[in-house]
């Protein structure tokens, strides 16, 4: 009898929650301005500096006000295909810089050049910018770049005997120029006094995405695909030289890891726990690392027949054709990244500036964040495909065939320009 | 009498019609959509309304797809490596627990909790279980037989041969709890007065196990081998979660993944924008399944029938 | 001792007992430093200093715990021994016997409970820290520094949080207890209708009689073969079409119609004996009291699995619900879509996905811990054996 009295209890409750949680309603604050939604992929601080942008803009544009709308990165793209299936897409959105040219090709966003995007162009770092031209057109401004430079392991340095015993306990500005080997050549020399197979110390790790790869590629000058997005070159002389040296370094020169492999932990695990002494990273993990109480500095990539060079990663914010105020957002998209803007969002949230006019104007405490702008400077085009995603799916797998020695590199890039060509570009 | 079974088919189809009614809404026309689509070429923008009609092309460039054979035969493998040790390892647990054991609610407890777990967290450990130079396995196996072994230098996820195995075992011990749960269920209905009987006539454990126990399963049993192989058909999150379909191998020429299922494939193809070409995968999928539950059941069928002659 | 002892059985048990041994002082002793581990979080407040603290407070309570662990061991083998030797000579074969059973069912326990392990552990450890692994002793997974915060970002406790929320009421209402509310209310209502219906339909396939029953269940089959995924955007369509954007019915009303459930139920009906039926049929009951009087209990076990199978899969139904999900309304993001927005974009933190895991398993738990009285021990008592 005790249960049967929990049971109806329990139902009871429930029901209760049912009318008070079950409530669909939206909470709409009208005032009579013009509400332009903005899909976001902020993170907290992010977002509070976005409001105090949006409410500048305000100000200046008394007839609009900014909707602000976080979606969840992970999945940033299928939601925003939904909802454009059935047209209920957001005036202007944050995306990642690989999907504005899907965008662009299924004709869903606003090409920038009717607006009058010509005339600041020139104000963008060309880099970041590279990810919005699809065929020549603009479809989408950079808000957010980023690249990759090397970390090194300081301790591991010393212990190598690559550190001068009169370092001081933490990197200083410009140390890595007197440490970090300047070409691969050098870097194969390091990798040799840095590896120690029995202690399970290694000079180096890498992960094979082509994202990842890009910045070998570009180090040897390599292009993916051409200027117009019409041909493959991934079969050129350059990026078969580029990995087949970047195999030689698992293979034949023992002083990576094989972090590529499936299964095995990453570069990053690795770094943190003091068994690789270098690894490619974004400035996205320098305060993770120092928090682990890690004693590293950061260089420049060392330089392939092309020099130094890094890829480029990042988000676009782009306006939608269902918008029907494409010019108000325009006007806040530009405001929003101008370099006055820019200047406060990099300062208050360490991040690199897409704003070529704030790139004399951002000062960082931390030194680190000063190499990542050098080495951004040296950063090669990304190649603009309609679907990333196949791309790497397409070539990934070549290279770990390289890596894994099952074929050699020419043999691999070509078999991987012709499903290129044939699969993404021609179709 | 007559009136008697019309009353019981409507008491049958009144009982069916609330799931019917749900299933006849949402299911038959996305059924009928997908397979539309089947026909159809890749959408031009998001609207999917301008596609263009491609007739069968679909369904002969799988015919040409390496890839989507190989990972038709990736899948079967694990198909078969997964049912068996699966059924094996829920019945083995569930015959243990069936004993009079001290603290036997909380060992049925303890193994069915994984299956609460996210698929993706499984994953995320698992593959730090198996890890090179770091993982648990690196660290006993070096402990036992040096440095220089299989588990330190390229981890069982690191090897096309290993790959394969290592997923399943992950996927085996998170689910044998869910088959455990149903085996435990089913033996309780199997009544105490045949095996009393059995004792009668002498039987062995191990014949009262093959002659009583297994065929009264059989339901059960059935039950697992087919949504073993949807399972594996579907298989897609631990894949993703832990090898990305590699590692990758050489197969002629062609480099092709050693984990690469079709449930995997057919994802790729759904998340490039590809409906139609994913959709005939997965009608083409439906077929090939169909086509050997036919021929495995004409098969049993002249088996039957050859015994009853005999 | 007696002089007629089996040397080799002396030999086993010596083997079994040192096993028993590391296995209790090791497992003992991992979860007392959890516990360390988890009150020296508790007294600590926010930030990295803290964590400091913490760490320093966790040092302090090293010999309490280790101390904790070696009494467990040595009460445990006083434990055993002493019944070792109480029992009989004939029956100590069978004595190791089960005390081998033990230890092989113990170490599967670990096996696959130590993912959970992890993931607590995980959520305590600090940015930055999750990937450590421990120099003297790898397979120590207990943070040497343990912190709260994961936990606060979670539940939006913390400084950085509050300060954001202040900014808008609606933003403000997008916390966690919103999610957790809409996610309960989605997968409750789900998992009942999908139990209701599929042992309804169930009872008809294996116990009923209707024209084509056979032809349909095959059909219905045939259909569990071809992937949901394929089904997502027609489904979408339909439910755009029908004006539920955004509201809670979408949540789960495509994902009602579960082939799975009914599957699984006809399947376990089937080993249900038909003189049950009957033998109520005679009695005079009605259909449904047939239904309810006979089948329910009997497959109570079962329908209670599919309960909580069905109640998992749509608390972490994430794709679909993302798609659905309006994100101008707050009552609209369920728990799966609610934890995505936590993830950043580059770092992938670890501490913070398996703190936010951690949350969305406790209702699991508590669910799981409230039916296995019945469906675990219900099932020992059958109606079938008496």
């Amino acid at each position: 009898m005790k249960e049967r009295n929990l049971i109806i209890i329990a139902v009871i409750a429930y029901l209760a929650l049912v009318f008070v949680g079950w409530d669909d309603s939206i909470a709409t604050s009208p005032d009579g301005r013009t509400i332009l939604t903005f899909w976001h992929t902020y993170n907290d601080q992010e977002e509070v500096i976005l409001r105090e942008i949006i409410k500048k803009w305000e100000t200046g544009n008394p007839k609009f006000t900014i909707r602000p709308v976080r979606i969840p990165f992970d999945g940033h793209k299928p939601k925003l295909r939904t909802a454009l299936t059935v047209g209920q897409g957001p005036d202007m959105a944050r995306v990642d810089w690989s999907f504005v040219c899907e965008l662009a090709r299924k004709n869903a966003v606003v090409d920038l050049g009717t607006l009058g995007f010509e005339t600041i162009r020139a104000q963008y770092l060309p880099a970041a910018i590279g990810s919005c031209n699809v065929g020549g057109k603009f479809y989408g401004l950079p808000d957010q770049s980023n690249c990759v430079a090397m970390f090194y392991n300081r301790q591991m340095f010393r212990d190598a005997g690559l550190l001068p015993a009169t370092a001081g306990d933490s990197a200083e500005a410009g140390e890595f120029e007197n440490v970090l080997p300047k070409t691969w050549e050098e870097f194969i020399e390091f990798g040799k006094k840095l590896t120690d197979e029995s202690k399970g110390q290694y000079a180096f790790a890498m992960l094979n995405t082509l994202w990842w790869n890009l910045t070998f590629l570009n180090t040897y000058g390599a292009r993916i695909v051409s200027e117009d997005g019409t041909k493959c070159l991934i079969d050129s002389d350059a990026a078969v030289g580029a990995v087949e040296m970047m195999a030689s370094l698992f293979a034949k020169h023992k002083i990576e890891a094989g972090a590529w492999r499936p299964g095995a932990i990453t570069p990053e695990q690795g770094f943190v726990n003091g068994k690789y002494a270098m690894i490619m990273m974004g400035p996205w993990n320098l305060a993770k690392f120092k928090n682990a109480k890690m004693d590293f500095g950061v260089g420049l990539i060392p330089a392939g027949p092309a020099g130094t060079s890094t890829n480029v990663g990042g988000t676009d914010v782009v306006i939608f054709k269902g918008s029907k105020y494409a010019e108000a957002c325009y006007s806040f998209l530009t405001f929003f990244t101008n370099a006055e803007n820019q200047v406060r969002w990099c300062t208050a949230l360490n991040q690199l500036p897409i704003n070529l006019g704030a790139y004399d104007l951002v000062k960082f405490e931390d030194q680190h964040l000063m190499t990542f702008m050098e080495q951004m400077k040296h950063a090669g085009p990304n190649p603009v495909v309609k679907d990333f995603g196949l791309l790497e799916d397409l070539v990934n797998p070549e290279i770990e065939a390289v890596l894994s020695g099952q074929k050699n590199a020419k043999e691999a890039l070509g078999s991987a320009a012709k499903k290129v060509q044939e699969r993404l570009l021609d179709s | 009498m007559a009136i008697r079974t019309s009353q019981d088919t409507a008491v049958a189809a009144g009982f069916l019609s609330p799931f019917m009614l749900l299933f006849g809404t949402f299911l038959i026309f996305p059924i009928f959509y997908s397979f539309y689509l089947s026909f159809f070429g890749s959408p031009t923008d998001y609207s999917l309304s301008n596609l263009e009609f491609v007739g069968l092309a679909n369904y002969k460039r799988i015919i040409g797809d390496f890839q989507f054979w190989w990972s038709l035969g990736v899948t079967a493998l694990y198909g078969v490596i997964s049912i068996p040790l699966g059924i094996c390892a829920s019945l083995a647990l569930a015959l243990l627990l069936d004993n009079k054991l001290f603290g036997k609610s909380f060992f049925r407890s303890a193994f069915f909790l994984p299956n609460v777990l996210d698929m993706l967290v499984v994953g995320v450990i698992w593959t730090l279980i198996y890890a090179p130079k770091f993982g648990a396995l690196a660290q006993i196996t070096t402990w036992l037989m040096g440095e220089n072994n299989f588990f330190n230098t390229t981890g069982l996820l690191g090897s096309p041969y290993t790959a394969l195995l290592a997923v399943v075992i992950a996927m085996v011990l998170k689910g044998a709890g869910f088959g455990m749960v149903l085996f435990l269920a089913a033996l309780q209905n199997i009544p105490e007065a045949v095996y009393e009987a059995a004792d009668i006539d002498g039987a062995s454990e191990w014949q009262k196990f093959t002659k009583i126990t297994v065929p009264l399963l059989r339901p059960i049993i059935i039950f697992m081998v087919i949504t073993g192989v949807i399972g594996s058909l579907n298989a897609f999150t631990e894949i993703y979660a832990m090898t990305s379909g590699g590692p990758q191998v050489v197969m002629g020429g062609e480099t092709v993944g050693s984990t690469s299922v079709a449930g995997y494939y057919l994802f790729k193809q759904f998340d490039s924008g590809n409906y139609g070409y994913a959709a005939a995968i997965s009608y083409m999928l439906l077929i090939i399944t169909l086509g050997i539950t036919w021929l495995q059941q004409r098969i049993a069928s002249r088996n039957d029938a050859m015994e009853a002659k005999k | 001792m007696s002089k007629d002892m089996h040397p080799g059985r002396v030999f086993a048990f010596m083997i079994l007992l040192a096993i028993m041994i590391t296995m209790s002082y090791v497992i003992s002793g991992q979860l007392f430093k959890f516990g360390a581990m988890v009150i020296s979080a508790f007294t600590t407040g926010e930030g990295a200093e803290s964590a400091m603290q913490a760490g320093e407070l966790m040092h302090k309570l090293t010999p309490v715990h280790n101390g904790l662990a070696v009494i467990v061991a040595i009460v445990m083998t006083i434990c055993v021994v002493q019944r070792f030797l109480r029992t009989k000579n004939e029956m100590r074969g069978a004595f190791l016997k089960r005390m081998f059973l033990y230890e092989a069912l113990a170490v599967g326990v670990v096996v696959v409970l130590f993912p959970f392990f992890w993931m607590l552990c995980t959520s305590f450890k600090p940015s930055g820290q999750e990937l450590v692994i421990s120099k003297t002793n790898p397979f120590d997974i207990v943070p040497s520094e343990p912190t709260l915060d994961n936990f606060r970002r979670v539940l939006k406790t913390d400084a950085a949080s509050v300060a954001a929320g202040a900014l808008d009421p609606i933003e403000n209402k997008k916390n966690f207890g919103t999610y957790f509310l809409n996610s309960l209310l989605v997968a409750t209502t789900a998992a009942f209708l999908v139990t209701l219906f599929a042992s309804m339909g169930a009872y008809v396939f294996s116990k009923k009689e209707l024209p084509y029953k056979q032809q349909m269940f095959m059909l219905l089959l045939a259909t569990m073969m071809i992937p949901g995924m394929m089904f997502m955007v027609p489904q979408f369509f339909m439910v755009c079409k029908m004006g539920l954007f955004g509201t809670k019915w979408a949540m789960f009303l495509p994902h009602l119609a579960s082939v799975f459930g009914i599957f699984m139920l006809k399947q376990f009906m089937d080993t249900i004996p038909d003189s049950l039926i009957e033998a109520a049929q005679i009695d005079g009951a009605s259909e449904w009291q047939v239904f309810r009087v006979v089948i329910v209990p009997l497959a109570l076990p079962i329908i209670l699995t599919l309960f909580l199978l069905t109640f998992l899969f749509h608390w972490s139904n994430f794709l679909w619900q993302l798609i659905v999900t309006n994100f101008e309304n707050p009552l609209s993001i369920t728990l799966p879509v609610g934890l995505a927005l936590f993830r950043g974009q580059y770092t992938s933190e670890l501490g913070l996905i398996m703190s936010a895991s951690c949350f969305s398993i406790v209702p699991i738990a508590v669910l799981f811990l409230f039916a296995q009285r019945y469906f675990i021990e219900g099932m020992t008592q059958g109606a079938v054996k008496e």
